[in-house]
């Protein structure tokens, strides 16, 4: 039905107001419905009627208004025909539109960055090994991804993991998890273990708590003795050894142990001077293709100093907060040096290595290290000048090893 | 009345007839003008000849053997086709004109 010809339809086909003014607009607008010309919004104004009709029926009026004696005048046009001369001068413009939401629209396809929320235990890199065994990597097609499978093998994957989700937002692959907080990890049960000294020395306390000591306060050990025992004797009635109880050796031990400190320091050292001659410059990465203009300012630039420190800012291309596009962007600079050697007096020389010495000490503090002696010498050389020292210390010693490795050591 | 005028309206009263009879639409039998009116702001005229004359208070509409005037206020044709057409504004009287 003509009464359905809504303003789409008005609007795709052009239509015109027209003004019309003359004695004998009804016998105009008769003429105009007995020859199918619709006309539609006639209303009065004053001695002139206004009216709208199609564009493609303008041409068809001329021979009612001249008949009829009635003036028209355009007063306004509007719609799609009106419109099409508008978009053929700016064609490349909507190309160019087009062509951007087309390449949106396949670029939105794959996966352009993952994200791990919620892992603690397990780390990022560890999650990251098992989407490469899964073949999830960026740039893969999102159709390819069945998340409720890849779910599934995550569980089976890392045991303490009791629910994951994998989902998409945009162009980003979530993958989350939580973790078994209460699950502690597997320990295999010890089967006993001895403590055995670290280093040589002279042992100045020994606290057991589990085990039979081996030494006393003042007895002379060197790396690798026993110290504690985990095999602790049962002796039967007749104080006769029936057999061992294993357990796992507990001990605070003290050692005065010698330590020996060497540090060098060169006469002559390198310094980064700055030329000046920065360079920055924007470059485009599409698709892992790199594109910027350092070659053309190498290739124009004078290349005294082939001596660089490059520095990259990249960022990635994000619309809307979720959809990450394969597209980087960023700046680099290159600060061009040379290196120039100097060199030290002796009293810079023996300052550094006093410093460097102290550190050394007080990292021995840190970790409750008590020093008894010091003895420290500071020889100037030829090439520069170096510092030994013999240090007496009395530290903690002591490490678990397995009682049968241990048997086996002292077997050997 | 003239011996036509009698044999016409003779023959209106015979198709009115004929209409209820067969339970037909009497406008199609009779070729009468249908006029649909929605509330006080909206008259849809369908059959009909053309307009007779068209202001922003009165719009007479030709009908078949008769003429109808719609009385109002900013009188504005929405559309007119060869089928129908609306009418709209604020009508306060639509009135029938026997041609004599």
């Amino acid at each position: 039905m003509r009464r359905l010809q809504n303003n789409y339809i008005r609007y795709i086909k052009g239509c015109l107001v027209v003004s019309l003014g003359g004695d004998y607009l009804e016998r105009f607008f008769n003429m105009c419905r007995l020859h199918g010309i619709d006309l539609w919004n006639i209303r009065r104004e004053n001695e002139t009627c206004v009216c709208e009709l199609y564009a493609a029926d303008f041409r068809r009026l001329v021979p009612f208004l001249r008949k009829t004696g009635t003036r028209a005048r355009v007063v306004k046009k509007s719609g799609l025909p009106f419109y099409i001369p508008f978009l053929k001068k700016r064609i490349i413009f909507f190309v160019g539109v087009a062509a951007c939401l087309g390449m949106l629209n396949f670029v939105t396809d794959y996966v352009w960055a993952i994200e791990y929320v919620g892992n603690l235990q397990i780390s990022d890199d560890e999650l990251t090994d098992f989407l490469e065994e899964e073949d999830i990597h960026y740039g893969i097609k999102k159709a390819g991804i069945n998340c409720e499978e890849k779910e599934k093998r995550l569980r089976e994957r890392f045991a303490n993991v009791t629910w994951t989700s994998i989902y998409f937002e945009g162009t980003k692959l979530y993958v989350e998890v939580k973790e078994n907080e209460k699950s502690e990890p597997v320990t295999v049960k010890k089967k006993g273990t001895d403590i055995v000294a670290n280093e040589g020395g002279v042992i100045t306390s020994i606290i057991t708590r589990n085990g039979v000591p081996m030494v006393k306060a003042g007895d002379s050990v060197e790396a690798g003795d026993v110290l504690v025992s985990g095999s602790v004797p049962v002796y039967d009635e007749n104080l006769l050894i029936a057999g061992y109880q294993i357990y796992d050796a507990d001990a605070d031990i003290q050692i005065r142990t010698p330590v020996a400190y060497q540090d060098f320091i060169k006469k002559s050292y390198p310094v980064l001077c700055y030329t000046g001659n920065d360079t920055r410059v924007s470059f485009l990465e599409v698709f892992g293709r790199h594109f910027d203009a350092m070659p053309v300012y190498d290739f124009f630039l004078e290349k005294e100093h082939s001596s660089y420190e490059v520095v990259t800012q990249k960022e990635q291309l994000v619309l809307l907060d979720n959809i990450y596009l394969p597209v980087y962007y960023g700046k680099i600079s290159k600060r061009e040096y040379y290196i120039q050697y100097m060199t030290y007096t002796p009293e810079e020389m023996e300052a550094l290595l006093l410093k460097r010495f102290e550190k050394f000490i007080f990292a021995f503090h840190q970790k409750g290290v008590e020093i008894v002696e010091k003895d420290v010498k500071i020889i100037e050389n030829r090439d520069g000048m170096e510092i030994n020292g013999d240090l007496l210390v009395i530290k903690s010693t002591g490490k678990h090893v397995d009682i049968a490795a241990a048997a086996k050591g002292e077997k050997e | 009345m003239n011996k036509h005028d009698v044999f016409r309206q003779d023959m209106i009263s015979a198709g009115e007839r004929f209409a209820d009879a067969f339970s037909l639409p009497k406008d199609m039998v009779v070729n009468a003008t249908l006029i649909h009116m929605i509330g006080k702001s909206d008259v849809f005229v369908e059959n009909f000849k053309g307009i007779i004359s068209y202001t922003c208070h009165e719009i007479i509409v030709k009908g078949h053997g008769i003429k109808f005037c719609v009385c109002g206020d900013c009188l504005l044709i929405e559309h007119y086709c060869n089928d129908d057409m609306k009418i709209s504004g604020q009508i306060s009287e639509v009135r029938v004109i026997r041609e004599a």
